[in-house]
């Protein structure tokens, strides 16, 4: 028996809300983790070669 | 039979408005990631270590100023540094240097055997330290404090006793 066929409309408008949360949480936990590296490298104070 | 030129379909791609988001949302990242990046470097002065001088690494300990290393005053608040790694007995060579507050710093160093490290903590001296490479890097020390460096390039049993202090004076 062939399995059954959804409609085109159904498949347009499907909205992966589980996978836009990860990335979502992925981008802001990259960004977070940076930001905390940078901002010690910033206030260690320059140097020069 | 083929297709008139007026009715040839124009190619497009198609890009999911969710991939688009997320292409924008990766680039606008990387932009600002490397933009910070050259603020660190260009404007808040934050430089790697630069490669000075190749040196012999067979007789880096008994010619030129790492036959004699420690610290050496240039002129009122500016000294140099030159510090020998040392891997066949584990240790920097001074373990100790002592500066004034207030005074301007450029580290030397290198290894006649094997790649160390030096890190200063509490600063971005930071330094890989090759032998046959003289690693360089300027700092100015205007808090007075105990600042030690570790080695950390792992060089041996007795990397862990790598270490030193450089003593800034009030």
């Amino acid at each position: 028996m062939a399995p059954e066929q959804k409609p085109d409309h159904e498949e347009e408008h499907f909205k992966p809300r589980g996978t836009v949360l990860i990335m979502v949480l992925f981008f802001f936990t990259i960004v977070a983790l940076w930001g905390y590296v940078y901002l010690i490298m910033v206030s260690q104070g320059a140097n020069t070669p | 039979m083929t297709t008139p030129p007026s009715q040839t379909p124009e190619p497009s791609v198609h890009i999911d408005p969710y991939e688009r988001g997320w292409i924008i949302a990766a680039i606008v990242m990387l932009v600002v990631f490397a933009l910070a990046v050259a603020v660190a470097s260009y404007s808040l002065g934050i430089q790697l270590p630069s490669p000075e001088a190749r040196v012999d690494p067979n007789t880096i300990s008994s010619t030129g100023p790492f036959a004699n290393p420690g610290l050496r005053e240039l002129a009122p608040g500016r000294y140099e540094a030159y510090i020998l790694a040392i891997g066949q007995g584990w240790y920097f060579n001074p373990r100790e240097i002592t500066v004034p507050a207030g005074s301007e710093v450029t580290f030397y160093i290198t290894s006649p055997d094997v790649q160390h490290g030096f890190k200063l903590e509490g600063t971005n001296v930071n330094m890989m330290i090759v032998p046959g490479q003289v690693s360089s890097l300027t700092r100015r020390f205007d808090e007075p404090g105990e600042y030690n460096w570790v080695c950390h390039e792992y060089c041996g049993t007795g990397h862990a006793a790598m270490y030193g202090t450089l003593i800034v004076t009030p």
